[in-house]
């Protein structure tokens, strides 16, 4: 199996999936562009590779536990007996981009000493504002199909999306924007941030280790 | 691969990723940096109203989300939804001007 899919069986009628994809390509292109203009080239990577790497993986492990899929996508990343859409993948950095910004603008006019306490509530707040968002998406995707939550296991939902969800969105924007905001205001050179940032979401490999031996 | 090999293949991946994560962290120089400072930041112009670039996107995005919705046949979920995507956006407009109009007084 290759780690890029292509769908082949790709019906092109148009539905609301293509205007969900076509949005967020679109808005994924302006911030990326936007990104670069206002921060240049290594902390738009750093705000937008990370979280990439790590909603990637999140997704697929959650996959490969058989909670859910997506079906009708035209690419995918296929690895851990998971496949994630790229759009997805995509769609996980303008989510970190800006509920990141939103809640640090926000957050910076109540608390303004730059101390690890700022850190955590603005990344509290990234978190909240994630959860507000996924709230309208989630039930609407699982109704419409453009991700499908295995119903057969017995879980807590709310709108019929676990419960789990809403609390993984919290804890991977909140998470991300944390770690972000922390080699952001670190005192090393760019290269060395970049490249901090870059080696962080793989850690979580160790915890996923014994995660897939024992489940 | 065997289901323990894979189980392996990622903790090798996650203890070099720490082991590197580390190392950079530990030999990095710190260096002087300049004050933080307020990131320049775009404007979009709607009318009469000018609004930064973020929120005006995080508000299309609620908006189209809505609109898919409505024309799916799902309005009471949509609704509550859309209600509780706007606190995001209201609190920054709220915040926003709150600034803007402070700094009109001065």
């Amino acid at each position: 199996m290759s780690f890029i899919e292509i769908n082949n069986s790709l019906e092109f009628s148009f539905k609301s999936l293509h205007i969900f994809i076509l949005m967020i390509f679109i808005v994924w292109v302006i911030l990326f562009i936007y990104s670069l203009k206002v921060y240049k080239l290594k902390k738009t990577i750093r705000y937008f590779i990370p979280i990439i790497i790590a909603g990637t993986i999140g997704e697929l492990c959650a996959q490969a536990n058989g909670s859910y899929q997506y079906p009708g996508y035209f690419l995918y990343i296929s690895a851990f007996n998971g496949r994630l859409p790229v759009i997805i993948a995509l769609g996980w950095s303008i989510n970190l981009f800006l509920f990141l910004h939103m809640s640090k603008d926000i957050i910076m006019r109540f608390y303004k000493k730059q101390n690890l306490w700022q850190l955590f509530y603005i990344s509290t707040c990234a978190g909240f504002f994630a959860l507000c968002l996924d709230l309208l998406e989630d039930p609407l995707a699982h109704h419409n199909g453009w991700w499908v939550w295995n119903q057969s296991i017995e879980r807590i939902t709310l709108f019929d999306v676990p419960l789990t969800n809403y609390a993984g969105w919290f804890m991977i924007v909140g998470g991300m924007t944390f770690l972000t905001l922390l080699i952001d205001r670190s005192n090393f050179s760019e290269n060395r941030k970049l490249l901090i940032n870059l080696t962080t979401p793989f850690i979580i490999f160790i915890l996923l280790g014994p995660y897939f031996w024992f489940t | 691969m065997t289901e323990f090999e894979t189980t392996l293949s990622l903790m090798i991946i996650g203890f070099i990723s720490l082991i590197i994560t580390l190392t950079l962290y530990l030999m990095g120089k710190k260096i002087q940096t300049k004050e933080i400072t307020e990131q320049k930041k775009l404007d979009v112009k709607i009318f009469n109203f000018r609004i930064k670039l973020i929120p005006f996107l995080y508000l299309i995005i609620v908006l189209i989300m809505f609109i898919i919705g409505m024309c799916s046949d799902f309005l009471f979920n949509t609704i509550l939804g859309l209600i509780v995507a706007l606190i995001p956006f209201i609190t920054y407009w709220i915040f926003d001007y709150k600034k803007y109009g402070l700094m009109r007084k001065k």
